[in-house]
């Protein structure tokens, strides 16, 4: 099948799918209310972008993923190095952690409502903890994968401790982090939304999370359009560049 | 590695070092260290869950939760599947539909939750979707890939003795992609549970979701761990059962190193 | 299509006829074969060698019927070769066992795709399993067993089917020298037993010489038989004694000579192929 074949064909698939939920919506009332209309959830996209308001909304989940993203992923990173480096530490702690992994992290959000209320830190803390177990599962991995036989090598060339955390260790790891960039990137967003529809005074989450309370499908669909906008495109991006970064690893 | 290490990283010393944590807990809890009304302690959850137990609010709320994450997950893992074997089949199908699925797939589909309560209510419905949806995307990925790695050789060999393309789908196709399957499905279950517990926070009337929501709505983080105490001793469990099905299952393969040098 | 008529009453085991074969690679139109003309007695064991890339696996492909050439045609027993012929054997590179069939289930495989009844098919992979010494790990797991033990299964997989035709691409190239001789020792017994046509590709001369009849060398792209040497070597051989024979170095060397000038076109050809890849990335 051609390029331009597989276009129309993909074209006429969603042409005919928002066609059937028209019609559908305009011929009964319960559809209409129930999952809404096409145009009215545009409508509401016009006045959510014109008025600006969904640039305020964005910016304070953005906020929360990047901040949550950060501290997470730094202490992600600086507890695999401490564990594997201080094997005593590792034994002691590896119990808990496998406790912990078996929780999906995401259940653990009303814990941060309850912690930091209903503010930005608290979603802050729910990223924070999901990006921290995602790198350090990765770098974890990744200062294991360090074969013995690389080791070897270098020691032999006479590298000390800190040439090998150099030259081995910290590269090894970093390619880790990215390659594990895309899921906690995603996993950010995730979390900050999530934390949102629990309880908060803005975010996107939030403008979901109040439109579902009023029973509005067009404004709860409006919302998850503009998450789809906003995370599909970036997770297209980190997917490149997670394919550049780990070529070296080859699949 | 010294001694103390050794008993450390046995079964003994992993449960060692739970009680350790635990009784660290209630130690700084009772000397008043620790703040009650951020940190609970563990007797307090314990008195919860037992005030839970004597009320029966425990069976019937983790009935709720697992019977969604359960439906869900056969929902999804059987039309993931279906899905997964119709693109692998049909090439041109897959190569209009793909992009869609791809879309989908980086969506962060748990926020689709408010969506899913708005168009069903807050019954079991949304959240078996919810749950169905999420767990589709992973079986359909894994079946599709597990079909697409079966070696050419294998075909190859099958054709020269005379297999049929139902020869091939049975005895060659399907056990390939169920190793996939049933690997991806033991991942999904932690997933369809968090799909349910979710569904539940979002709006809902009963699960253990529900519980732990109740919880924090009355800023009482004892009732909050509880719940996850609960959630938690369910997910050992059926991790724990699940591993023996597919190790069962999937006797076949090679062990996975033990020796904790595996890639991913 | 009717027969082509040959010297002999009987039609030979394997014909080819002007095989021309091309892949299209990277929008270019590459000839891999070009006018190959080949002609397998019954009975008869032919070693195939020649310079890396040159088309040899796709020789038994066209022959199996699972890619058809590009022009010329391939007969099997007189029969023109237009579908994937179930009547013959063919052992890959790799064991291409199913890992999650144990050996017996592995060895049955192909009876059970024949529709051969379910004890008789079981009874038969137990033999073949036998002859291939491999009593006592009817239950175990691919995974379980060494190179040496998944090839003998791959062996006992071909054979129980009775194929008529075997086809044997480098199948033994994966193996350790050790384990290779006794494979090879292994699989002259069978084949002393049996009599079966073998079509067996190598890249390893004294492997081919040490096996077969005769031994077919050919050229670098676009590819034609260019020397068929008989092997007059005396049997029952073994593999490993016949190497020690005067008239083994002989055919070796006058094989080598037919073969260097192959080999150094054919690197050239991928480090040329390598460099246009190279070329294509930046």
């Amino acid at each position: 099948m051609t390029t331009t074949a597989k276009r129309i064909w993909q074209v006429m698939v969603v042409a005919s799918l928002l066609g059937a939920w028209a019609i559908a919506a305009s011929q009964s009332l319960i559809v209409r209310d129930v999952v809404g209309d096409p145009f009215a959830v545009v409508t509401q996209l016009f006045r959510l972008v014109g008025s600006g308001e969904i640039f305020r909304h964005l910016a304070v989940t953005v906020e929360e993923a990047v901040i949550g993203f950060s501290i997470g992923a730094v202490l992600g990173a600086a507890v695999a190095f401490v564990l594997t480096f201080v094997p005593f530490l590792r034994r002691l702690f590896d119990p808990l952690i496998g406790i912990i992994a078996v929780v999906p992290r995401i259940v653990l959000a009303p814990v941060f409502m309850v912690w930091f209320g209903l503010g930005i830190s608290s979603k802050a803390a729910m990223v924070a903890t999901i990006v921290f177990f995602i790198v350090y599962f990765n770098v974890d991995a990744g200062l294991r994968s360090v074969s013995g036989l690389l080791i070897d090598r270098a020691r032999i060339m006479g590298a000390d401790k800190f040439a090998m955390t150099r030259e081995i260790y910290i590269p090894a790891s970093v390619v880790w982090i990215l390659s594990g960039l895309r899921v906690s990137v995603g996993f950010a967003f995730l979390g900050a939304i999530v934390a949102e529809y629990l309880g908060a005074n803005a975010g996107i989450g939030s403008l979901i999370a109040t439109a579902q309370s009023l029973n509005d499908p067009n404004a709860v669909m409006a919302g998850l359009v503009v998450v789809l906008v906003v995370v599909v495109p970036l997770d297209r991006v980190l997917t490149v560049i997670e394919a550049r970064t780990t070529a070296w690893r080859g699949t | 590695m010294s001694k103390t290490e050794h008993i450390l990283s046995g079964p003994i010393g992993r449960v060692a070092v739970v009680v350790l944590f635990l009784a660290a807990w209630e130690g700084t809890a009772r000397l008043g260290w620790i703040s009650p009304f951020f940190f609970s302690s563990p007797s307090e959850v314990f008195d919860v869950i037992r005030v839970w137990y004597a009320r029966g609010h425990i069976f019937g709320n983790m009935g709720f939760t697992l019977a969604e994450a359960f439906i869900g997950l056969v929902i999804g893992a059987v039309l993931g599947t279906a899905i997964g074997f119709a693109l692998a089949f049909l090439p041109r199908v897959a190569a209009v539909v793909e992009p869609f699925m791809a879309i989908m797939n980086s969506f962060p589909r748990l926020t689709l939750a408010p969506l899913f309560i708005v168009w069903f209510g807050f019954g079991m419905a949304p959240k078996i979707v919810l749950v169905a949806t999420f767990i589709l995307f992973m079986c359909y990925l894994n079946a599709y890939t597990g079909l697409r790695q079966v070696p050419p050789e294998l075909i190859d060999r099958a054709r020269l003795w005379g297999a049929t393309r139902w020869d091939l789908a049975r005895d060659i196709y399907l056990p390939s992609a169920a190793s996939w399957i049933l690997t991806g499905l033991r991942a999904s279950v932690g997933f369809a549970v968090i799909g349910a517990v979710v569904g539940e926070y979002i709006g809902g009337d009963s699960g253990i979701g529900f519980l732990i929501l109740t919880g924090q709505s009355r800023l009482r983080i004892r009732e909050v761990f509880a719940g996850l105490a609960l959630l938690l001793i369910a997910a050992i469990f059926i991790d724990y059962l699940l591993r023996r099905i597919e190790s069962y299952l999937l006797r076949w393969r090679a062990e996975a190193s033990a020796s904790g040098h595996q890639m991913t | 299509m009717r027969a082509p008529e040959s010297a002999s009453h009987k039609p030979p085991a394997v014909e080819l006829r002007d095989i021309c074969h091309r892949f299209a690679q990277g929008g270019r139109d590459l000839p891999v074969i070009e006018g190959l003309n080949l002609s397998v007695k019954e009975g008869e064991f032919l070693s195939i060698v020649g310079p890396s890339g040159c088309g040899k696996s796709t020789l038994l492909r066209l022959i199996s019927g699972l890619s058809p050439p590009t022009s010329g045609a391939a007969y099997v027993n007189g029969e023109h070769v237009d579908r994937v012929r179930t009547d013959v054997g063919y052992m890959f590179q790799t064991d291409a066992l199913l890992p999650w069939r144990t050996v017996l289930d592995n060895v049955a495989l192909p009876l059970k795709l024949q529709k051969v009844r379910r004890q008789d098919r079981e009874r038969r992979a137990r033999e073949w399993i036998a002859t291939v010494g491999l009593r006592g790990f009817e239950n175990s797991f691919p995974h379980q067993l060494s190179g040496g033990m998944r090839k003998r299964v791959s062996l006992a997989c071909t054979m129980v089917a009775t194929p008529n035709i075997i086809l044997m691409d480098e199948p033994f190239s994966a193996l350790d020298v050790q384990t290779r001789s006794l494979m090879e020792n292994e699989l002259m017994a069978i084949w002393q037993r049996e009599r079966k046509t073998v079509l067996f590709v190598t890249h390893d001369l004294e492997e081919a010489i040490a096996l077969s009849d005769r031994v077919v060398v050919l050229s670098a792209r676009p590819t034609k038989v260019k020397a068929v040497r008989t092997i007059d070597l005396a049997r029952p051989r073994n593999v490993l004694d016949v190497r020690s024979e005067l008239s083994f170095h002989q055919l070796y060397t006058q094989l080598w000579e037919d073969m260097r000038e192959e080999v150094l076109s054919g690197y050239e050809q991928e480090r040329a192929a390598a460099r246009m890849q190279g070329a294509d990335k930046q």
